[in-house]
């Protein structure tokens, strides 16, 4: 998955990025080459995902990437990709926009899989590998937290969740979510604290949860 | 009570985008200020969850970042 690993590249400018992925999108139809395409339209997306996955797996579950069972972001990855690219085969964005909402929400489901998947990893092996010690407690339900962020994130109305998914998920900065959705950075900041203030109350229960 | 939540969410936000304080952003309303501290205390509380689980990309995903609401009170 080499292009998972190509480094971000902070000197693209927010017009370069909206260009380049309407320029693939307007290929996409009838394009003999569509599959690469799609794959290079996705890199971006499936970057900051892996930064994603790898920052749950080593913040919040840490004991996972080391031996004996060596979890890697990358081994977590490789069903994103399948899975956007089908998405991207049955349902063809139209223009950047859209392309950001399907990836947004894949992105969002994947994170949502991963934590489930994290979450049940311990107690599998300590049912199924006695010579392993059984987790300490504290593991179990680790990513409750994470999933209910998820849950709660796709429950916010339709703008809130656009940009928050733009911003927080994705990563892009204010200008180039403005650029995306065709309004002013304000616009984008007000949205932002909005969403933060519905979360918040959606939220208002969830206490921290300290990485073991 | 409709109405009361949104006056309360007007006051949060705009806490958010002036970086006033509670103090002169709930001038007219007073009474409001120990829940409008509460909710505050909440957003802050879950951005700091929020970065540990999405990392900020750039300077300016983050709430406050033009250095408005994360000023104390």
């Amino acid at each position: 998955m080499a292009f998972a690993e190509r480094p971000y590249d902070p000197v693209m400018q927010p017009e370069q990025t909206t260009i380049l992925i309407q320029r693939y999108l307007d290929r996409i139809p009838g394009d003999a080459h569509a599959e690469t395409l799609v794959r290079e339209l996705l890199a971006q997306a499936v970057q900051r995902l892996h930064r994603l996955c790898s920052n749950l797996l080593h913040r919040r579950y840490p004991r996972l990437a080391r031996p004996p069972v060596n979890l890697q972001a990358e081994d977590l990855l490789s069903a994103v990709v399948a899975r956007l690219l089908r998405a991207l085969r049955a349902v063809q964005p139209g223009n950047v926009r859209q392309f950001f909402a399907l990836a947004n929400q894949h992105m969002r489901w994947e994170l949502n899989d991963l934590a489930r998947r994290l979450d049940e990893q311990p107690r599998a092996r300590s049912i199924s590998d006695s010579s392993v010690p059984a987790p300490a407690s504290s593991d179990s339900g680790l990513s409750i937290n994470a999933r209910r962020m998820l849950a709660a994130i796709e429950g916010m109305p339709e703008e809130e969740r656009e940009v928050f998914s733009l911003v927080r998920i994705q990563g892009l900065s204010h200008v180039e979510a403005a650029e995306i959705m065709g309004v002013c950075t304000k616009t984008v900041q007000r949205r932002i604290h909005r969403s933060m203030l519905l979360l918040a109350e959606a939220l208002d229960d969830l206490r921290p949860q300290d990485p073991p | 009570m409709e109405e009361a939540e949104a006056l309360l969410l007007r006051l949060l936000e705009e806490l958010l985008e002036t970086g006033r304080t509670v103090e002169v952003v709930c001038a007219a309303h007073p009474e409001l200020i120990p829940e409008v501290r509460r909710r505050l205390a909440l957003v802050r509380g879950l951005q700091a969850q929020m970065d540990a689980l999405f990392p900020p990309q750039t300077p300016d995903t983050e709430i406050g970042s033009n250095g408005n609401a994360s000023k104390p009170d």
